[in-house]
């Protein structure tokens, strides 16, 4: 589900050309006759002066040159045949445009002022913050004391026996930093995306970097308690077998209002001519899988594509190439790469358009893949594209 | 046989059962249960494969699933 890219860039009108479809029975009703379709259909076009050199008798189609009048006359003429009949403008397409020639800004890199991740999404110039959305990050943990976030509002819990929510591995601290942390910190460039969200930090993976289902559920459960409209997981398992708990866990998680997304994962080496496949919990058709790209816009080595069954689809990018954010202990900040950077990314951008839109769960996902930005990359390498934040005008 | 192999298990309630209202019956049947995740409609036990397939034979259950694991996949590159 969710594969399709949007064409609207890609087809245009053709003025005065028609595609006339003669297929559209009634529910319950057969399809055109063969019979109809080749002497019916080319003899009812001729009389009205239609050329037949482009009626298509296999199909029922044929592409006329008309104007709106002799359109309205031609489908009356049908209707009295009873004789089914559609007619759409004739669309002209391009192939996709090359990077290089796609609109908007194709290249980026970190500044002073902000992270290229946030300059990719649009964070850094969207007034959006994701104040008053609660974003839970479900990872390694939390820091705590990390000085960025000091005032901020952030609720841990651990689900990893013998552990606190502190985060002993760094992941965790580095995907809410992208995802909630400041765009204006005391020092380095601004690196979180919904810098104003509720943090709800749950520690589900030890300070090992692993985790199970055990602890991965009590973490949504948690979340979904606490009215999260935003789910992040940076997290997975290289397994192409849909695992249930995860659809009923998207499926309730929509149902509550909450929007999960999930990194596709890194099992991609696509430079070894192995593209990967996207891996459990993200392969859940409920739960969004997020691909990385990287500061060129273009898909990272490691990030999975599309796994051909249904959840399996990558259903939107962002980056996750060379990604600065903050970072446990003295050591304060760290630039990484995976799946799990490129998520909070889009997690973050969600909880923008939440607050932007009012929009929640099933809406919100659409709204995120409807609002992405077109990347010069197959569906099944980044989805719909790459995660756009809401321009500061836009509303509802 | 392995059935007496002892597993974590995810057992997913149907939509028109409130987990909690299981967990006796669940208890009953030999799993022992360690958490009730309300919200999601599922419970996480422990129990042998043979307390699995009781499990699944109960109209209450929509499905019972052995533990997977996870890991963190962002890396320094």
């Amino acid at each position: 589900m969710h594969t399709s890219r949007h064409q609207s860039t890609e087809a245009a009108e053709v003025p005065g050309r028609y595609v006339l479809v003669f297929d559209q029975p009634a529910a319950g009703a057969p399809g055109l006759a063969q019979v109809q379709r080749d002497t019916e259909l080319p003899q009812l076009l001729a009389e009205q002066g239609y050329s037949t050199s482009e009626y298509f008798p296999m199909l029922g189609i044929a592409v006329v040159s008309s104007d709106t009048e002799q359109l309205e006359d031609f489908r009356q003429r049908c209707a009295g045949h009873r004789l089914p009949a559609s007619v759409v403008p004739e669309l002209v397409y391009r192939i996709l445009p090359d990077a290089a020639k796609v609109p908007g800004q194709s290249s980026f890199a970190d500044t002073v002022e902000f992270t290229w991740g946030l300059q990719a999404v649009g964070a850094s110039l969207s007034s959006y913050t994701g104040k008053g959305i609660n974003v839970a990050v479900l990872d390694t943990g939390f820091d705590s004391a990390h000085p960025d976030f000091a005032g901020r509002t952030v609720d841990t819990k651990s689900f990893v026996d013998g552990e606190d929510a502190s985060d002993g591995h760094g992941h965790g601290t580095h995907c809410i930093g992208t995802a909630c942390g400041p765009r204006d910190p005391q020092q380095g460039p601004g690196y979180g995306v919904a810098s104003e969200a509720n943090i709800f930090a749950g520690k589900v993976l030890g300070s090992n970097g692993s985790g199970s289902d055990s602890t991965i559920l009590a973490g949504i459960n948690w979340a979904l308690e606490n009215k999260c409209e935003v789910i992040s997981m940076s997290l997975g398992a290289d397994v192409k077998t849909v695992h249930p708990p995860y659809v009923t866990a998207g499926r309730r998680a929509l149902e509550l209002g909450s929007l999960i997304v999930a990194a596709a994962g890194n099992n991609a080496q696509r430079s070894a001519g192995n593209p990967g496949f996207v891996g459990a919990p993200a392969n859940s058709p409920y739960i969004m899988a997020v691909a990385a790209v990287d500061s060129a816009l273009a898909i990272a080595d490691f990030s999975a594509q599309a796994l051909d069954a249904q959840g399996g689809a990558v259903d939107i990018a962002g980056p996750g190439v060379d990604i600065y954010s903050a970072w446990p202990g003295e050591k304060r900040y760290n630039t990484i790469s995976g799946t799990s950077m490129a998520t909070p990314h889009v997690a973050g951008v969600a909880a923008q358009l939440a607050e932007s839109t009012g929009l929640r769960a099933q809406e919100l996902w659409d709204k995120l893949l409807s609002t992405s930005r077109d990347i010069p990359l197959p569906a099944e390498d980044a989805g719909a594209g790459l995660a756009q934040a809401p321009a500061s005008t836009e509303g509802q | 046989m392995c059935g007496d192999t002892v597993h974590i298990y995810v057992i997913t309630v149907v939509t028109t059962v409130a987990p909690e209202s299981i967990v006796d019956e669940l208890q009953a049947r030999g799993l022992q249960v360690k958490q009730v995740l309300a919200a999601l409609g599922q419970i996480i036990g422990e129990g042998s494969e043979q307390v699995a397939a009781a499990l699944r034979e109960l109209d209450a259950v929509e499905s019972v699933d052995a533990e997977q694991h996870y890991r963190a996949i962002g890396e320094e590159r």
